[in-house]
């Protein structure tokens, strides 16, 4: 009896992605077989009318439609029905999709192999992409002792290496020929699997039923890839994302199929665990895009118990032989571990650029900190003992670590008499200076300060080698930096988040200006961001501008820009909807966090030479030389001119793109200093502060000395004369302003309270006991403040109270109560004393109005109030302190209500910040493909003309872009640190592969797109 | 090909540095010229009256006459006058410094207590008392004030023939305890034993200014507690030669502050004759301290309440911490509001003498603060009662007086200006309408020469303006 072959089509809408292998190409390649199909049944999948037409014209002998898109496997189910139950073994099937146009021989070299061996059932061609023709897409598929997917043969150049294949675990689906006998008893393709492993688990069947399975290498089939029979391969982020998702999800559902009955269940319940667990180790394999997959296969698999239930009976209907009868045409470790080598070293070998080193101690950089060290410590020598220090906005902070934690996020604040509400991000920043030094959280603030040089010039030096190669150069952009009057200005006046904007924006730069490079760039910056943006709210419109500027030029680097913004959005959300959304108050958002500073207002003329609050060291030594005619401010305008000329001048030069980017973030940083010094947000007592425009100006101060570096670069050696002028002027510039750092400032040691140690001492006993401090105003009033436990600390700000132009109940009920304590009048306060739990009342020195002594009415409202808490009954003169009169209610205090619950909203910010920053966190952690991804780029950004073309080894892909091939090097890198993941769930799983026959666990590969330098099959290695 | 790129990419740079250059100069123009408008918050504030309170008022009892031994006695009873309402309860403080006991009278506490929720009572009171004792005559009125932590006498003499005593009534809970600042001529006075006095609650004190500061012709003294609060009053009392010149008691005048206005300064016609003092105190004066330590320059303008011509403004400078006396002799007889205005605080008072049969008697008229719109007023026994009513602001003010017997009186207050309207002694008012006007009350007949300002009630309990952030 001759064989009879039936050619079964899955047909969908007749094209093919490539363009080469539609329907007609594929029908055209059926009608030139040197052995043609004796029947040919067309199943067409939701296909147009169009199709249909094509398909009759080409004289197919039955065409089954279905309005839907079946998968590969129901289609060809579909088309078996048709045809009649087969009455010998010499009846073919061979399956087809409408982009795999066979070679005219194709079938009868499939058709001999099966002819010659009656123990194969299964043939499989060669099967080659359709694009180019050349390249070997499949060829044969096995698994590894653990159950992962392995393509014998993937994305290598066709040269005949591979045609001594035969026998093997499984075969792609297009193009494969089985016998209809077989094909009936085995129920055909599992409906349960997609395109994913649905032939190979076919043919995993097929083996246990007693077949063989073979490859045939001189059988050829293209495919254009269109993901009917087998994966798509196209290279979309989405199509990406659910290749992802349909292996992984073929990988465990098989592992629940194949698995012993004994044992199914600890397969089940590992699914969500282990999917969470390869969620966490994508995100620090930086492949943020593949968590969803993974988690969405482990659900899917876990809740369709009914589809492996019939698997199971199926599989154990069919089997005739062991598990074991497997085990050769599995891949062994070795060879496994071999292939992950091979492949990584051909990632490393093929793609490297050279990258310069780094010389950060040869180049003088670690020096340049050193001396920046020494001249800090000598600036602030008055430090160096203290544990902790208070002055301008600096306050001490919680002195248990867990309370600055719980200031964070959303909840009851305990201010005043406390409420429910967002806290300040600059809590959480706060909260990690606090954690670093966890012994004395309040000694965080004095390492900043004591730090703050080095570690501006660390961060400067770092951030130049974004911009140029050269030493020299990094070390006065470093030198700039440090000495920047900003700077220096808000280590005079003791303003903490001046101090720390300008130490997080160099790396800010640092890491965000390659944020499109690799997604451990982005998370690095995307935290640097919410930190940055948590310290100074004021550079959110800037930085807005800039990241939209990113996005533009992200191209398909998209998502990793985007990313960027997230952390900081989710940081802000809590307040930016209850101050911004429910209280309307958007400006406040821009309040700077912590205590508010009243600072002289400083003229666009200081603003324009970085000056935040007035130059009064420069100021004291024109005076001291007489130089009345010849003001300060001008002097010092002309010592930094060649600093802004300089900056100008790189944008006639080569490379001017880079300088541009910088002036304008220059102009942006100016900008945002003028607006905020109109902006009088930040309510303290009787006054209002504006918004410290020293912060921007650290990013206007970025712009001026990158673009000059920027400049300096471009001219190469010529620009070293004016390079060490522009340094030496900045230094003459900072010189007055740090002595009188050494001399002064605001910042001075503290003992870490804000309350009289009387105060404190009884709050050790009872925190939850209050002080009322009232602080006579400069207009008479009286400002008053209800304070809990020891004192004020720095976690416990709030910018929603220091912006909100309302008075609350609160607000009211502490008014009276203080009106009254400083008048004499007929309430008796003691009920009110006790159920506000005011043990003391604080009276501080007046508030000093800027600029000026203390006025009149402030000291009548002094005078008063000292009368009148005096002659109070209920009250007992304590005496003075430190921190101002204290008196002492000798009432009962009221019992401590329980304080109000968190709300569920505080929890779920909580975990929402959990997991955004853990994520941001995983994906920032540094592995060594990450590392040797980063090594491939040069250090510095957008400079033309120093950078190499990747060196290409291999002639035959030079037809490829250079940049998409740095780019699969990357993602193959990303990959075999994917497959060490594996591992590590395959040691977490070996308890069920050491059970009974060897049920496949384990995982599968990312079907990477593999420029392989070698690749053996099993068979060629003869194991 | 290449060649065009070049020249392309150099043209792009050349645009893009004249434009970077450009937008760089006009906005460091933009940020040194132009003014941009100043968002500022709200600051939020509220303003709280404090809870009414009990009202009291101290009468500082019978006026003393000094022994040889430097103890005092009182020797008559003063008369009340009470303008409080119903329910106001009197009580008597112990006097442990009076030789007399409680014979004659003693300082009194009149208390009014408020009802809940309601506005503070309008309670005042004053007591006056003729002498006519060999060594001590004249005529003393003076108001039932409130208790302070602070006050300031400017009046009194320690000069040969003078007498001042320092009466102290603490009708509080608490022990006062009391430091006293005596300032002169020469200057701020070291005075032993004038620090830490402690005066027991519901005790009153009677201190001779002399035993502090001797030989002092123009003390001004300032009187600090801490702990319980005292009514401070100085009763002083001038013999010329063998002739005793006049008492009065003076309550405490308004404190420190850059304007001071003494309303209704009187000025009278006859001056008693003096036998060639050197220093010769029948003469008006206006008695000045600088209290802080910057000297203060003082412009004195005055305002007749009869219409007359009054004299050019005075402009002084005057050291601080020293106590200076300006004559008002070239003031014709009348009377006149006077006001300083100051560049610091300063405190203030005047004292005028006429003549009363063959010696005299003298007034201390002391600076008074603006006034509550409604308030009670206790006009003393005497001759010549005379309300003097003056009004600092741009424009005029009614004032309306109700007496006992509800009949009303309205005074009209020209702006800047002051008037003069007699009251009956002895009586009560009630005024209303009077916001901010300065007011005194004077006596001058031949029973003698006195007079004391009315000061607001509460000064401590004033409307306050907190600022809860």
């Amino acid at each position: 009896m001759s064989p009879r072959v039936t050619a079964i089509l899955v047909v969908h809408d007749g094209t093919s992605p490539t363009g080469t292998a539609g329907l007609q190409g594929t029908l055209d390649a059926l009608a030139r077989q040197s052995r043609k199909p004796d029947a040919v049944i067309a199943v067409a999948c939701d296909a147009p009318a169009s199709v249909t037409l094509t398909l009759e014209r080409a004289g197919v002998d039955r065409i089954v439609t279905s309005g839907e898109r079946l998968k590969f496997g129901q289609a060809l189910a579909a088309g078996v029905r048709v045809i009649e139950q087969p009455d010998g073994p010499d009846e073919f099937l061979w399956l087809l999709a409408q982009d795999t146009p066979p070679d005219p021989d194709a079938l009868e070299k499939l058709l001999g192999a099966l002819e010659i061996a009656p123990s194969v059932a299964i043939a499989g061609p060669k099967i080659k992409d359709a694009a180019d023709g050349v390249t070997i897409v499949s060829l044969g598929e096995s698994v590894t002792p653990f159950g992962t997917t392995v393509a014998l043969v993937e994305n290598e150049l066709d040269q005949g290496q591979h045609d001594n294949v035969s026998d093997v675990l499984g075969v792609a689906p297009a193009g494969l020929l089985v016998r209809h006998a077989v094909w009936e008893h085995l129920d055909g393709f599992d409906p349960a699997l997609g395109s994913a492993d649905d032939a190979l688990d076919f043919c995993t069947r097929a083996r246990l039923a007693g077949h063989r399975v073979t490859v045939v290498p001189s059988a050829t089939v293209f495919s254009g890839g269109s993901g009917i029979a087998g994966a798509a391969r196209s290279g979309r982020p989405a199509a990406r994302r659910k290749r992802a998702r349909q292996t992984r999800g073929a990988q465990l559902y098989r592992r629940l199929v194949y698995a012993p009955t004994a044992i199914i269940w600890l397969h089940w319940l590992s699914l969500v665990p282990l999917g969470i667990l390869r969620g966490i180790a994508r995100i620090i394999g930086k492949q943020p895009d593949l968590v969803g997959p993974e988690i969405a296969a482990a659900f899917r698999v876990a809740f369709s118990p009914m589809r492996i239930a019939r698997a199971r009976k199926n599989l154990r209907d069919s089997k005739a032989v062991g598990w074991s009868s497997l085990a050769a045409l599995r891949i062994p470790f070795a060879e496994v571990r071999r292939r992950r080598r091979l492949r990584r070293e051909s990632g490393a070998v093929v793609y490297t650029v050279e990258r310069s080193e780094l010389r950060f101690f040869t180049g003088g950089g670690a020096w340049l900190v050193l001396a920046s060290a020494l001249i800090g410590s000598a600036l602030f020598f008055r430090l160096l003992a203290a544990s902790a220090i208070e002055g301008g906005t600096i306050l001490p902070l919680s002195s248990a670590v867990g309370d600055l934690w719980s200031n964070i996020g959303y909840g009851w604040r305990d201010i005043g008499l406390g409420f429910t509400g967002a806290a300040d991000p600059f809590a959480a920043v706060v909260a990690v200076l606090g954690t670093l030094t966890f012994w004395n959280p309040s000694y965080s603030l004095v390492l900043v300060t004591l730090l703050a040089l080095p570690l501006a010039t660390l961060g400067a030096w770092f951030a130049a080698t974004r911009l140029t190669e050269a030493s020299g150069y990094r070390l006065v952009a470093a030198v700039l930096w440090t000495v920047a009057p900003t700077f220096l200005s808000a280590l005079s006046a003791g303003h903490l988040s001046g101090i720390l904007i300008h130490l997080l924006l160099p790396w800010l730069f640092y890491s965000g200006c390659v944020a499109a490079r690799s997604w451990g760039s982005a998370a690095v910056a995307s935290l640097i961001l919410a930190a940055t943006l948590a310290v100074a709210p004021t550079l959110a419109p800037a930085l807005l501008v800039l990241w939209l500027i990113a996005l533009v030029l992200s191209g398909r680097h998209l998502a990793r820009v985007v990313w960027l913004v997230l952390p900081s959005a989710v940081l802000f959300a809590p307040l930016v909807w209850q101050q911004g959304v429910v209280g309307r108050n958007w400006l406040g958002l821009l309040a700077d966090p912590g205590l508010p500073l009243l600072t002289a207002r400083p003229t666009g003329w200081d603003l324009l030479q970085g000056l935040p609050a007035g130059n009064p060291a420069w100021a004291s030594i024109a005076d001291t030389l007489g130089l009345s005619a010849l003001p300060a401010s001008l002097l010092v305008a002309i010592l930094l001119a060649p600093l802004a000329v300089m900056a100008l001048v790189a944008l006639f030069l080569p490379g001017s793109a880079r300088a541009a980017f910088l002036v304008l973030t220059a102009l942006l940083g100016l900008a945002t200093a003028v607006g905020s010094t109109h902006l009088l947000i930040s309510v303290t007592g009787s006054q209002a502060a504006s918004a410290w425009p020293g912060s921007a100006l650290s990013l206007y101060w970025l712009g001026l000395v990158g673009a000059a570096v920027v400049g300096f670069d471009s001219l190469r050696r010529s620009a070293a004369l004016p390079a060490l002028v522009i340094g030496i002027l900045a230094l003459v510039v900072a010189a007055p302003m740090a002595t009188s750092l050494a001399t002064g400032g605001a910042i001075t040691a503290s003992n870490g309270r804000t309350l009289p140690a009387y105060v404190a001492a009884a709050a050790s006993v009872d925190p939850s006991l209050r002080t009322l401090v009232l602080t006579p105003q400069p207009d008479g009033g009286v400002a008053a403040r209800l304070v809990g436990g020891v004192g004020r600390t720095l976690d416990t700000q709030s910018t929603l109270l220091t912006t909100t132009p309302d008075i609350t109940d609160n607000d009211e009920k502490v008014a009276v109560l203080a009106a009254n304590l400083v008048s004499q009048g007929g309430l008796d306060p003691t009920a009110l004393l006790s159920e506000y739990r005011v043990r003391f009342v604080l009276l501080t020195p007046p508030a000093p109005s800027l600029g000026e002594d203390v006025t009149a009415p402030a000291d009548g409202m002094t005078a008063r109030a000292a009368t009148s808490l005096d002659s109070n009954a209920s009250l007992a003169h304590v005496g003075p302190t430190d921190r101002g009169t204290l008196w002492r209610f000798e009432g009962d205090i009221a019992q401590a209500g329980v304080g109000p619950r968190d709300p569920l909203a505080s929890t779920l910010v909580l975990v929402s910040l959990a997991l955004v920053f853990g994520f941001a966190l995983l994906l920032a952690v540094p592995t060594a493909a990450s590392r040797r991804a980063a090594e491939s780029r040069p250090r510095v950004i957008g400079r033309r003309g120093h950078e190499q073309a990747p060196r290409l080894t291999r002639a035959e892909r030079a037809e490829l872009k250079a940049d998409a091939e740095a780019e699969k090097a990357i993602e193959l890198e990303l990959a075999a640190e994917s497959e060490s993941i594996d591992k590590a769930e395959a040691v977490a799983t070996a308890a069920d592969a050491a059970a009974p026959a060897t049920e496949p666990t384990g995982d599968n590969e990312r079907p990477a797109l593999v420029p392989s330098a070698t690749v053996e099959s099993e068979n060629n290695d003869g194991r | 090909m290449a060649d065009r790129r070049r020249v392309a990419a150099t043209s792009g740079r050349v645009v893009t540095g004249i434009l970077g250059v450009a937008l760089f100069a006009g906005a460091a123009f933009a940020v040194g010229q132009v003014e941009l408008p100043v968002v500022a918050a709200d600051v939020p504030r509220t303003s709280v009256t404090p809870t009414a309170s009990d009202q009291t008022r101290l009468c500082p009892g019978p006026l003393l006459r000094q022994e040889i031994d430097a103890s005092s006695g009182s020797f008559g009873a003063p008369a009340v006058t009470l303008a409080a309402p119903e329910g106001s309860e009197q009580t008597a403080l112990s006097a442990p410094d009076n030789i007399s006991g409680d014979q004659f009278g003693l300082p009194t506490v009149v208390t009014s207590s408020s009802a809940d929720g309601e506005d503070a009572p309008l309670v005042a009171a004053a007591q006056s008392q003729s002498a006519d004792l060999d060594d001590l005559t004249g005529f003393a009125a003076t108001a039932c004030g409130e208790v302070s932590a602070d006050s300031w006498l400017v009046a009194g003499s320690t000069d040969v023939g003078r007498t001042s005593l320092l009466s102290l009534s603490n009708p509080t809970r608490a022990d006062a305890v009391i430091d006293l600042s005596f300032f002169g001529e020469t200057g701020e006075i070291e005075a032993p034993g004038a620090g830490g006095i402690i005066v027991q609650a519901g005790e009153s004190r009677v201190f001779s200014v002399a035993s502090f500061a001797p030989s002092i012709r123009n003390p001004v003294i300032r009187v600090r507690t801490t702990g319980g609060q005292v009514y401070a009053t100085l009763q002083h009392s001038v013999v010329r030669g063998i002739t005793p010149g006049g008492v009065e008691l003076s309550a405490p005048t308004a404190p420190p502050a850059i304007t001071q206005v003494l309303p209704g300064v009187v000025i009278p016609g006859t001056a008693p004759t003096t036998i060639g003092e050197t220093y010769d105190d029948s003469i008006g004066a206006l008695r000045l301290l600088v209290p802080g330590a910057d000297a203060a320059r003082v412009v004195i303008t005055f305002a007749s309440e009869s219409g007359g011509t009054v004299p050019e403004p005075l402009d002084y400078a005057i050291e601080a911490g020293v106590v200076n006396e300006i004559p008002l002799s070239n003031l014709a007889a009348g009377s006149y509001s006077i006001s300083m205005s100051s560049d610091v605080p300063i405190v203030a008072a005047a004292r005028t003498t006429a003549a009363a049969g063959d010696s005299g008697d003298f007034a201390w008229f002391v600076a008074s603060a603006p006034i509550d719109a409604d308030l009670s007023l206790a006009v003393a026994q005497g001759q010549g009662s005379r309300l003097h009513l003056f009004n600092p602001t741009d424009s005029a003010i009614d004032v309306t007086l109700t007496g006992q017997n509800g009949a009303e009186t309205g005074v009209a207050v020209p702006a800047g200006d002051g008037v003069v309207t007699p009251v009956r002694g002895g009586a009560a008012y009630t005024v209303s309408g009077a916001e901010g006007v300065h007011a005194q009350i004077s006596f001058e007949g031949a029973g003698g020469f006195s007079a004391y300002g009315i000061q607001p009630a509460n000064p401590l309990a004033t409307p306050v303006t907190v600022y809860p952030r």
